[in-house]
């Protein structure tokens, strides 16, 4: 590619060459950019390379290679309980969150009250909320209801904390749809529901999958509030694997992590291919 | 379709008696009537916040009035939704549905009104091929230019036969040229289909090319409406003149009459006079203001021999505008300064037959100088 380059730009190139100073603000940008991206990637890279070690204890670099500790993992009945627990509860609390969140950001984005921003700062308020009060009055909050250590606690907790995300995503794509598209579809015949599910719905479906991608993995990687929501079916995979660490230094955890990275990853891709085949169905409707 | 253009020129469509719209405390409009006859496009023109999208809207049943009545065909309408009017729209940002093709696009209105499948198609068909867009079916609208949206927007407000066209600052998103072209396609298309239109635009000249009828509007009322020459040649208010088109504007008074040919004499406060027609109305010492058209006043040289006119005076070129059909000149006078229109002659190889600087002569008609009351 880049020889590619170089070849077509050869007539110009001495002359671009002569003027450019040796060390310009496009290779110090370059630097940058590989000094960050190294330092959000070593972290997932060092998990990784670990979760394959054949050691008994957790070390960088591993001194053997071996699969063991994911055949560990997937014999491990609480952990793969924990496992079912988080992908369940993530994609139920996709489901509820995208949608309490979505009907949440029509009326946002729709309503003339003057609370309206209130309203919106509501709504996000958890995001800036730190964890430990929330969860903490969850907690009690769950005790009063009798709810405590319950799958419908920790499905309430975790929609609370994936709204912020849905309510911004799905505001910012109703922001940029035009109002008048709607007001099209109502002046040709449609009644005010029609045109809400046959034109604005189609129009920021992709804000919305999006959302509830975001609530799903949010979802799947809480640890914070559900430590403080304890109870027999409350031991999700992170939490788990959070126990486990206090008890264990194998490179266990290694091999968690790195399934972990792998579903979140496979969950992005999948709705991203989703995203653009749902797009193209739309159009051929 | 072609019956609806031998209907009665006298039907009116749409009225609209006394129409108010506040929000608030704000008076978008305050006082609108109209009358809509059949198969007229009728424009209602204005400046910026005027009140005429409000009073679109209003007809379309996007909102409703504060007071007033509408009335579409005979029936009061004031308060019903819009999707029970029957009435097209075509927004300034064309509004189509982003995830439909475009004949799905232009069918939306025909599947709300439950038009079986066949018919539907062979409709759409027609209507694309009448808005010149029939091989574009199976585009998505993000793949049309903004002409081509523009017109597939005209195509599906019409494939339903909407009772009246409503067009809200169509063009205005279009570049000079295509807009141009456009006037012309959406007036002959609005002709040859025979389609009472309701236009709004801040553009008078868009106005005075597709209208037959202007209304102008101006503060949430009705300033002044006619034929598009019965408003640019008449104008009844000081607004009006100085909106339509560009004009010489003076504040003065009739003094006495100052010749027998049936004229009169208006002076205007910085000392300018000129001569007008007598008419019942223009009785002495009354304010008045008087508008004088710039391709109305004629520039000679000064030393050339003059032509008997009771309006001329002598000023010097200060400024020349080239426009290409005309040159617009500025000329500087005892009094005040001018503009000037002239024509440019098509073979002339210098169409600016004067310098700056320049001692010329200016002379107009007494039918030149239209009187306009002060209100
Ligand atoms: N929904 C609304 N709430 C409050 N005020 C409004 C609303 N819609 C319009 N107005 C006000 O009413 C007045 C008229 O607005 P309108 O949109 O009808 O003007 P317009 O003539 O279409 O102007 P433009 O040429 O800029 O489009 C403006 O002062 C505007 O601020
Ligand atoms: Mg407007």
């Amino acid at each position: 590619m880049q020889n590619a380059d170089r070849t077509i730009a050869s007539p110009v190139a001495p002359i671009t060459r002569a003027s450019r100073p040796f060390l310009d603000s496009r290779h110090l940008l370059a630097v940058a950019n590989i000094l960050v991206c190294s330092f959000l990637l070593a972290p997932i890279l060092i998990v990784i390379v670990t979760s394959f070690s054949a050691d008994q204890f957790m070390q960088f670099p591993p001194s053997g290679w071996s699969l063991r500790w994911y055949v560990e993992f997937f014999n491990d009945r609480r952990l793969m309980d924990g496992l079912l627990l988080s992908l369940a509860l993530a994609s139920v609390t996709a489901v509820v969150a995208g949608v309490a969140g979505s009907l949440a950001a029509f009326a946002m984005t729709r309503m003339t009250s003057r609370f309206g921003g209130l309203i919106h700062s509501l709504h996000t308020a958890p995001l800036i909320t730190p964890g430990v009060v929330t969860g903490l009055s969850m907690l009690i909050f769950f005790s009063a209801m009798g709810l405590r250590g319950s799958f419908t606690a920790l499905l309430i907790g975790h929609v609370v904390l994936s709204i912020p995300f849905v309510v911004i995503i799905v505001v910012a794509g109703l922001q940029s749809f035009d109002k008048s598209i709607e007001e099209a579809a109502i002046s040709l015949g449609a009644s005010r529901p029609v045109a809400f599910l046959t034109v604005t719905i189609p129009a920021v479906k992709t804000s919305m999958m999006s959302a509830a991608v975001f609530a799903f993995l949010n979802s799947f990687d809480e640890v914070v509030v559900t430590l403080f929501l304890p109870g027999p079916r409350t031991k999700t995979l992170p939490v788990a694997m959070f126990e486990y660490i206090q008890h264990n230094l194998d490179p266990l955890p290694a091999a968690i992590s790195t399934v972990l990275i792998a579903i979140a990853m496979l969950v992005v891709f999948v709705t991203a291919r989703f995203g653009t085949i749902g797009r193209i169905m739309g159009q051929r409707l | 379709m072609a019956e609806l253009s031998n209907a009665q020129p006298s039907e009116i469509v749409l009225r609209l008696a006394g129409v108010q719209k506040y929000f608030g405390s704000v008076a978008a409009v305050e006082n609108v009537e109209l009358a809509v006859q059949k198969n007229q496009l009728v424009t209602l023109l204005g400046p910026s916040g005027c009140g005429k999208t409000t009073t679109l809207r209003m007809i379309a049943g996007f909102e409703f009035p504060t007071a007033g009545q509408i009335v579409i065909d005979g029936k009061d309408v004031t308060y019903t939704p819009p999707n029970k009017r029957e009435i097209g729209i075509v927004f300034q940002s064309y509004s189509l549905f982003p995830h439909l093709r475009v004949s799905d696009n232009v069918a939306y209105g025909l599947k709300r009104r439950g038009v079986p499948k066949e018919e539907r198609v062979q409709r759409v068909r027609e209507a694309l091929q009448l808005v010149d867009l029939g091989q574009f079916g199976d585009r998505l609208p993000n793949e049309l230019s903004g002409g081509q949206q523009q017109r597939v927007a005209l195509a599906r407000a019409i494939v339903i036969r909407p009772k009246i066209l409503l067009l809200d600052e169509p063009l205005s998103a279009l570049d000079a040229k295509l807009r141009q072209r456009m006037r012309l396609e959406i007036r002959h298309l609005q002709r040859q289909i025979g389609m009472t239109t309701v236009l709004v635009t801040h553009d008078q000249e868009e106005a005075l090319s597709m209208s037959d009828h202007i209304v102008v509007m101006n503060k949430g009322n009705v300033e002044q409406e006619g034929t598009p020459s019965s408003i640019y040649r008449q104008p009844k208010t000081s607004f009006v003149a100085s909106f339509i088109g560009e004009t010489n504007l003076f504040k003065g008074e009739i003094v006495h009459a100052a010749n027998v040919d049936g004229l009169l004499v208006f002076r205007a406060d910085c000392g300018f006079e000129a001569c007008i027609r007598k008419a019942d109305n223009l009785e002495p010492g009354r304010q008045l203001l008087l508008s004088l058209r710039p391709e109305t006043l004629t520039i000679s040289p000064s030393q050339g021999e003059a032509e008997a006119s009771p309006n001329a005076l002598r000023g010097t070129v200060a400024g020349i505008n080239y426009l290409g059909a005309r040159t617009v000149f500025e000329i500087k006078t005892p009094t005040r300064d001018l503009m000037v229109s002239v024509q440019n002659d098509a073979g002339s190889e210098a169409p600016v037959a004067f310098v700056e600087g320049q001692t010329i002569r200016l002379s107009w008609t007494p039918d030149a100088c239209q009187i306009v009351e002060i209100n």
